[in-house]
């Protein structure tokens, strides 16, 4: 099952774009939240791997 | 357009010239390509060059990658309007360009996070480049694509879940949770 607050909070959480309130809040949430903690662990993983093009440029297009 | 005099050109050094990196790179992600990123990026940073005079204030890498960005989809619609209007369609881009089969015996981690990338409709990928590569609050990428916040969020949020979806390991049913 989805927890309702993984759309509308999590991505803003992890970005660290939520207010000081919300993100304790919904810290909070997410210590208890199994769902919500592995979709963090999930999306910390994927940032790391984005990490890795920084200096890689995008293979050429092909018509 | 006023003319471009001795302050301005001292200006555009300092302003924009830092910047000049982060405008090819996000073209060059755009048009999933180098050398049409530097005609691209080079036209966009020309454009800014002659409308400088008129920037006064603001954000000046959101200024230049707003100006790269309008350039990268003017030029899609010249030529590669099909790329533009196909809005995302799992069946199509699964089917078309990033299968997890493909993905899978592709091998090299980065080429298949580059693949996956590229799979992305345009406006997924810009998000995701804009927070990913350049570092842009949600803020600074609502000003970059003239999009609202809320739509920043979401659409973020979806495409780093369609990322995941296109680097999920065929192998295992179950796949990787969405994020």
């Amino acid at each position: 099952m989805k927890c309702d607050f993984t759309d509308s909070l999590l991505h803003s959480y992890f970005d660290d774009e939520l207010s000081t309130l919300d993100a304790l809040e919904f810290g909070r949430h997410a210590e208890q939240c199994a769902d919500c903690g592995t979709t963090l662990v999930n999306l910390d993983l994927l940032v790391a791997r984005c990490s890795s093009l920084n200096s890689m440029p995008p293979r050429q297009h092909r018509c | 357009m006023s003319e471009f005099d001795l302050e301005d050109r001292v200006r555009f050094e300092q302003l924009v010239l830092p910047h000049v990196d982060a405008a090819f790179n996000l073209a060059r992600w755009l048009l999933r390509g180098r050398a049409d990123a530097e005609d691209v990026a080079q036209e966009a940073l020309l454009r800014a060059c002659r409308y400088f005079p008129g920037f006064h204030g603001g954000d000046p890498r959101a200024w230049v990658l707003q100006i790269v960005r309008n350039t990268c989809y003017t030029w899609l619609e010249k030529n590669r309007l099909t790329e533009l209007a196909v809005e995302f369609n799992e069946k199509f881009h699964q089917q078309n360009h990033a299968t997890p089969e493909r993905l899978a015996i592709s091998g090299d981690d980065r080429e298949r996070l580059t693949r996956a990338l590229e799979a992305l409709p345009p406006r997924f990928r810009e998000v995701l480049i804009l927070r990913e590569l350049e570092g842009c609050s949600y803020k600074e990428i609502a000003a970059i694509t003239s999009i609202p916040i809320g739509t920043v969020m979401s659409s973020l949020a979806r495409a780093r879940r369609q990322l995941c979806f296109f680097l999920r390991d065929p192998s295992r049913k179950e796949a990787n949770r969405e994020v």
